[in-house]
Formats: C-alpha cells, structure tokens, sequence
C-alpha cells in the first residue's frame, strides 16, 4: 500500500516537474513569439506641412487604437520635417502619410518612392486654399493667420489668383493651430486675413453664418491634391497589409474617426499608371 | 568612471544654476540697440515656457537688429531688485510679460515703456491701463460658443452660472450666442445663498452647462466639485474655458493655445515698432485647443458632430 503511494507520489512529482518544465517552454515560446511580433510591427509615419504638428498625441491615439483591433501596426506622427525626410530616406519596410506638396518635393530626388493611396473627401481628391479676409483687408501691412508650415504656406501664396491684388510686401504671419481658428481671427480682428481650405470656409458658413457674411475671398489656389501615402518601390509584399489596414479605416467607427483627423473620409488605392504619374 | 561622473555632475549643476537665476540672457550682446525684455513668472512651468518659445521664434525672425533679453522669476524672492538693476543696465522699447508675478512685478516698478502681457488669469485689471497690450487667457466667448454649437448641434439651450462680477460678459455672450441661434440661461448666484437647490433648477432647464472663470462660482475645490456632481447626477455635460476641468469631468474644453499667445505678442511688439500703440488694448487668443471626453459624450447621451471631431487636441475616454 506504502509502495503504491510512494510510486504515485512518485509519478505525481515527475508530473508535476514535466508540467512545470512545459508550463516554463510555453511561457517562453509565449514571450518569443511575443517578441517576435513586437519586432515586426509596421510603423506607418505622417508629416504633414499643410497642418499645424500640436495634434500628434490624439492621431496617434486614434489610429492607433483601430490598428489595435486586428493589425500589427502603429502610427508614428513625426514634428520635424528633417526626421521624416531622414525616416523616408532610410529605406525600411515603412509607409508614409505625407501632403502631395511635400511628395513631389521629395519624388524628384528619391525616384523609389511609389504613392499607393489618396486620401478623399466627399470623393474629391483635391481642395482648394483660399485667401479670406474682409473686404478692406488690403492694406500697406497685412497679417495673414495661417495653420500651415511657413515654406508651405510661402508656396501657395505665390501660385494663388488674387481677385484684386496679391498681398503686400509687408506681410506677416499668424500661425494658429486650425483653419478655423485662422478664419476666427479675421473675424475678431487678430489678422486681416486667413489662409484655409475651401472646406473649412463652408464649415465657418455652417457654424457662424454672421461673420461667414462679412468675409471674402481675395485668392484662390490652383487645386491641391489630398494626403498621400508613400511606400518604397519592391517592398510591396511587406506593407500590402498595413495598405489594406488603412484602406478599411471607412469600414468602422475608430478607423473613420481617424481619417476624420486627417480631414478625409475614405482612402482609395492609386492604379499603377497613376502611381507612375502621380495624378489621379 | 567616477571622474567621468563628476565630470557630468558638475556640467548639470552648472547648466541647473544657470537654468534657475535670473541672471538674463541675451541671443548677442549689442549693448547700443534698443532691447526687448522678456519677464517669465517661471520658465519651469510648460504654459510660460511654450509661451516664451513661441514668442522668442518669432521676434527673433521678424527683428533682426532687436536684441531680446530673458530673464526667469522662478525662485526669486526679490522680483522688483531684479528688475529694477536689469531696467538700468540696458535701453528698452518694450517689455514683455508672461505670467502675473512677471507682470505685477514690473506693474510695480512702471517702467515708461510699452508693456504686453500674456497668461496672466486678472487681466481685466489691465485691459484699460495706458501702455499696457495684452492677450488674454481665455478663447473669446463668441468663439466657445461657436465651438460648442459645431460638436453638439443638437445643445440649442445653455445654461451659465455667474456672480455679479461677470455681468458685462453674460450681456456680450449673450449677443454672441443669438447671432449663433443659440440660447443662454444666465443663473445669477449670490454670496450667501445655498447654490445647490438653484444649481440643479437650472441644470433641469438646460441641455448642457458652461463653465466661466467666475471667482464666485469657482470659489473652492469643494463648490466646483459640487457643481459637477450634480451636472453627472442629471447627466448634463459641462462645457469649460480649461483643459484643467477636463479631470472634474467636463464633457468638453475650449483652451486657449499657448503657443499661439506667444506669437500674438510678438506681433503686438512689431505692431508697437511699426505703427504705434495697437487699436485694442487686450485681444483674445487667435489658437484654440480642444480637449473632449468621448465617455461623457456617451454617458450624456450627446449627439457628437463627426466632422468636429477633426479639430481636436486632447482626447479622453473615462
């Protein structure tokens, strides 16, 4: 009875010491594997010159949070323009959300690199920036409001056509952080002008119909194509699923609340002869 | 190793005692050129800091023979001294203030120079004093109201709670919120009186609360947390001036963007070089930043406006 209870215990013990010892190699095959996917998560970069960077925290958060429901993928907004420059120069399994302007800077010194998705709005792939300010706004010095990068901002003003007269040499700027913000400021008398998307003009028509009424438009840009994303040529197969990730974001409701913050509502994938002229 | 220790130690309380002295600092040492003066209340805290770097990128740009002089209040006990020494060392055109012990220090002395000023909450005693320009700390009210009208279309009845302090903002709010189809419910609430009975009257009456800097209403932490209880109980959200009440449970914060208040200064500086004393002597801040509580839009059952969601800065979910 003594030896049928010591060889039980026996065998109980070695079970117990096999259990432990695959208990220890699942743990760690758990944490490999773990690792092994952290290692390989996609990092998607955005830069975009054409909005002021302060928003970063919450574009993160938020794409972040859809990509966590079924991608292994992570937003990485980038502040400086160097970095990115630096982060798309590299070359790694990566893509990029970057404004058309800046792409086409970029496409003509690194010929690999291969625009896959437009951003849209409404199913419009372009916008138009605007120039509004109140009808006596041409003056000897003018402040313009502006919620874009300086070289952007520098960029469509001297393309624009102006219903009277461009601005005056003397112009300074007023970064703020939105569009709207920027029309807000024409109308309380910050600055005697605004630079903003034509949407943003609709969206002050719809939210302050009054001051929407005092403003005009001096200058209209030539179109301007959306957000596009970047990858780099032959390295397709790896970020084909980050690709489909994004191309899904209208499917759900994190997903939409982030190409929101993007100004978009749906991404749509460029044809190979669009990619190879970059015009839709 | 250790030497190598000693080495870094030394460089960090060199770079640490040169961060926390007001000893100013200068981008060239021109001792000829009119000078701009920079008085931070303290550089350590984020708002001044961002306040100062903003202004600093500006005017640096724009004033290319100007030279800017810093100094830092934080942890000086005798702000006045300071000032006072730095004021007859060097030419000033004009000072700029960030903060109220910079601005009420420099209040105290009276320099005869343009001063302007900005992240200073009293800045209604101020906004009338001859030669004194200034940004205030909160988005215009028009502008609170605008925001408020596109994330929650459906919020058309607003109710606001004020002490007599604040009449003059309730009747210019008031005009703001007609031109935007919106209607206010001002609550007058007094010293003595017991505010929880007339707090919930008028939250049954509206469809979401605004929370105004009014020194009565935000009399103590226990009143305020008072006030927000009561919003929960009845599932009222409450719209504030402040991303600091976004962790009493405000449903939606209009902030000013301090960055921004640094740049407006800057161009009230250049605006004082180049044309003289500005039309207005105090402006609201043209940046604004958002924080919302998607929670609270849920718990308050609000119908939130997608496209609104694109203008936000600080996001909460609890």
């Amino acid at each position: 009875m003594s030896s049928t209870l010591l060889q039980n215990h026996h065998a109980n013990t070695t079970l117990a010491a096999a259990t432990n010892v695959l208990l220890r190699l699942g743990v760690a095959l758990i944490l490999l594997c773990s690792a092994n996917l952290r290692a390989e998560t996609l990092t998607i970069y955005h830069y975009n010159p054409e909005s002021h960077s302060d928003r970063n925290l919450v574009l993160k958060n938020t794409f972040d949070r859809y990509f966590q429901s079924k991608y292994n993928i992570e937003l990485q907004p980038v502040e400086q323009r160097d970095t990115f420059q630096q982060l798309v120069s590299q070359g790694n399994p990566s893509l990029f959300v970057m404004s058309d302007w800046h792409y086409q800077q970029l496409a003509s010194s690194m010929p690999k690199l291969t625009p896959y998705l437009r951003g849209l709005n409404n199913k419009q792939d372009t916008f138009h920036k605007l120039l509004v300010g109140k009808p006596q706004a041409s003056t000897q010095r003018m402040t313009i409001a502006v919620s874009g990068a300086e070289a952007y901002v520098a960029s469509i003003l001297q393309e624009m056509t102006f219903t009277l007269s461009p601005p005056p040499q003397q112009t300074r700027l007023l970064t703020v952080p939105k569009d709207i913000d920027a029309l807000l400021a024409v109308s309380f008398g910050l600055a005697d002008a605004a630079l903003a998307t034509e949407d943003s003009f609709e969206k002050l028509s719809q939210l302050y119909r009054n001051e929407y009424q005092q403003l005009q438009i001096l200058g209209r840009s030539k179109p301007q194509k959306r957000l596009v994303v970047v990858g780099i040529d032959n390295q397709l197969s790896a970020v084909k699923f980050a690709l489909d990730a994004l191309e899904e974001m209208d499917q759900t409701r994190d997903g939409r609340l982030g190409l929101n913050l993007l100004g978009l509502d749906e991404w749509t994938r460029l044809s190979t002869t669009q990619r190879k002229g970059g015009q839709q | 190793m250790i030497a190598v220790m000693r080495v870094l130690l030394a460089m960090f309380t060199l770079i640490v005692m040169q961060a926390c002295t007001s000893t100013p600092t200068a981008n060239t040492s021109n001792a000829h050129q009119p000078k701009i003066l920079l008085v931070n209340s303290n550089r350590a805290i984020p708002r001044y800091n961002t306040a100062e770097e903003a202004f600093t990128e500006v005017l640096t740009e724009a004033l290319e023979n100007e030279l800017l002089i810093s100094i830092n209040l934080e942890n000086d006990e005798r702000p006045t001294e300071t000032l006072q020494d730095i004021l007859n060392q060097h030419r000033f055109s004009a000072i700029y203030c960030i903060g109220a012990k910079a601005l009420g220090s420099v209040d105290y002395i009276g320099p005869a120079l343009p001063v302007v000023y900005s992240s200073v909450l009293n800045w209604r005693k101020f906004q009338n004093k001859p030669g004194y320009f200034g940004v205030t700390s909160e988005v215009a009210p028009a502008a609170q109201l605008a925001w408020f009208k596109h994330f929650f279309p459906s919020v058309k009845r607003i109710g606001i709670l004020y002490s007599e302090d604040n009449q003059a903002l309730i009747t210019d709010a008031n005009t703001s919120a007609n031109s935007l189809s919106l209607t206010l419910q001002p609550e007058l609430l007094h010293h003595k009186s017991d505010r929880k009975p007339q707090i919930s009257r008028l939250l049954n009456q509206v469809d979401a609360l605004w929370v105004l800097p009014d020194p009565l209403i935000l009399d103590s932490e226990q009143h305020t947390m008072q006030l927000f209880k009561l919003a929960h109980t009845l599932r009222k959200p409450i719209f504030t001036y402040n991303s600091f009440f976004m962790g009493f449970g405000a449903t939606l914060s209009i902030n000013a963007d301090l960055a921004t208040t640094g740049r407006q200064a800057a161009l009230l500086i250049q605006t004082l070089h180049e044309q003289g004393a500005p039309t207005s002597g105090v402006q609201f801040p043209a940046g604004s930043s958002i924080s919302l509580n998607l929670r609270k839009v849920s718990d308050n059952n609000l119908e939130l406006n997608i496209e609104a969601f694109s203008s936000v800065n600080e996001l909460l979910d609890e």
